[in-house]
């Protein structure tokens, strides 16, 4: 007899904590105050970009503040997201009046500290953006780290 | 046979002094930190700008002397530059707001130094959505390396290792202020708070809260 939906559900719930063990306990790398540089133009091209499949809308900025509340030292190591084909870790550093940015390999958060990446310095950049991020939406961000912990989180979008 | 690179750019350096036969002073880079005694970030010059033609966000012919009488702040950069030309134009929205009714005799100029992406029409869309009344100019590479020299501009594309087209450009990120007459009159660094540059704006506009 085929099991109905909502049985499976239950039973998937049910089994939820024992699969995930580590969740039960008190998170120890927390994300706070993450958002995204709303594309500018946005509003404007929004319907003729996702018209055109493929097409590239640019690139933007994501920030946030990383805490780890934990006892052992991490590292963001890679950050993905469904609106960009691409996420890479950067760092701006003006040298000599010339503005020059960098992958960064990753991003360490200390024992009981916090980072935080900011305008004009650490941030992840979204690159080959699918369409342009307007004020009012949610980006999802899935953030991983060095010691396989990964953190998802909606960034607010903001237009400055 | 490579050359070696120091005289590759003493060559160079020589091509750029001697352009049009006269010496081009190089810029003074404007330091990052803030005058420990003037509590200034900008840097005062005067030095004539020689008018130079490109391409607006319409897609017309523009020229500097376009703006004569008007002062003008300008910045470099493009539009895929997902942290500091943001930065710099919010700025320029935070000081021609502190213009008041003053911002219309100044202009606002954002020169892209990536032609093969911000066409008129991208560049447009970008600039508006800072404020409507901010000029995006674009040209090609000969354009932008002839007016290099006068604002010690530096730009370089940077090609990701894989080739792809997701580049960035490293550039020279100071902002410039001209005053009525085309003539340089102070450079800042990148993140000078917006209340010095508009301060200097309005004494050139003779709206100077020094009295003048």
């Amino acid at each position: 007899m085929p099991l109905r939906p909502s049985l499976v559900l239950l039973a998937v719930l049910l089994a939820a904590p024992a699969i995930a063990p580590a969740s039960a306990a008190e998170p120890s790398l927390v994300v706070r105050d993450a958002w995204v540089r709303a594309t500018p133009g946005a509003a404007a091209v929004s319907s003729h970009a996702a018209s055109r499949g493929g097409h590239d809308a640019g690139a933007t900025a994501a920030y946030l503040t990383l805490e780890n509340r934990g006892d052992r030292a991490d590292r963001l190591v890679s950050v993905a997201s469904p609106v960009a084909g691409r996420a890479e870790l950067h760092e701006s550093r003006v040298e000599n009046g010339i503005m020059r940015m960098r992958p960064v390999e990753g991003i360490a958060v200390p024992a009981g500290g916090s980072v935080r990446l900011e305008p004009g310095g650490l941030h992840v950049m979204l690159m080959g953006l699918h369409e342009p991020i307007a004020e009012g939406r949610r980006v999802p961000l899935t953030l991983t780290f060095e010691s396989g912990a990964t953190l998802a989180v909606d960034a607010e979008v903001r237009s400055r | 046979m490579k050359a070696p690179a120091a005289l590759v750019l003493l060559a160079l350096l020589a091509a750029a002094c001697q352009q049009d036969g006269r010496r081009v002073e190089p810029l003074p880079v404007p330091a990052p930190e803030t005058e420990a005694d003037t509590g200034r970030r900008g840097v005062a010059l005067e030095r004539p700008i020689e008018d130079f033609t490109l391409t607006d966000d319409r897609g017309e012919t523009f020229r500097l002397s376009d703006l004569e009488g008007r002062t003008v702040l300008l910045a470099f950069g493009y539009t895929h530059c997902p942290d500091a030309c943001p930065m710099t134009l919010s700025a320029f929205r935070a000081v021609k707001e502190r213009l008041g009714e003053h911002a219309r005799r100044s202009a606002f100029v954002f020169v892209s130094l990536d032609g093969a992406r911000d066409t008129p029409q991208v560049l447009h869309r970008y600039v508006k959505h800072f404020d409507p009344e901010f000029i995006g100019l674009t040209g090609p590479k000969a354009a932008l390396d002839a007016i290099a020299p006068a604002f010690g501009l530096y730009y370089e594309i940077r090609r990701p290792p894989d080739g792809s087209e997701n580049y960035t450009v490293d550039h020279t990120v100071s902002t410039y202020l001209i005053d009525q007459q085309g003539r340089l009159r102070y450079v800042y660094p990148f993140q000078t708070p917006p209340e010095e540059i508009a301060g200097d704006t309005l004494a050139l506009l003779g709206q100077g809260s020094a009295g003048s």
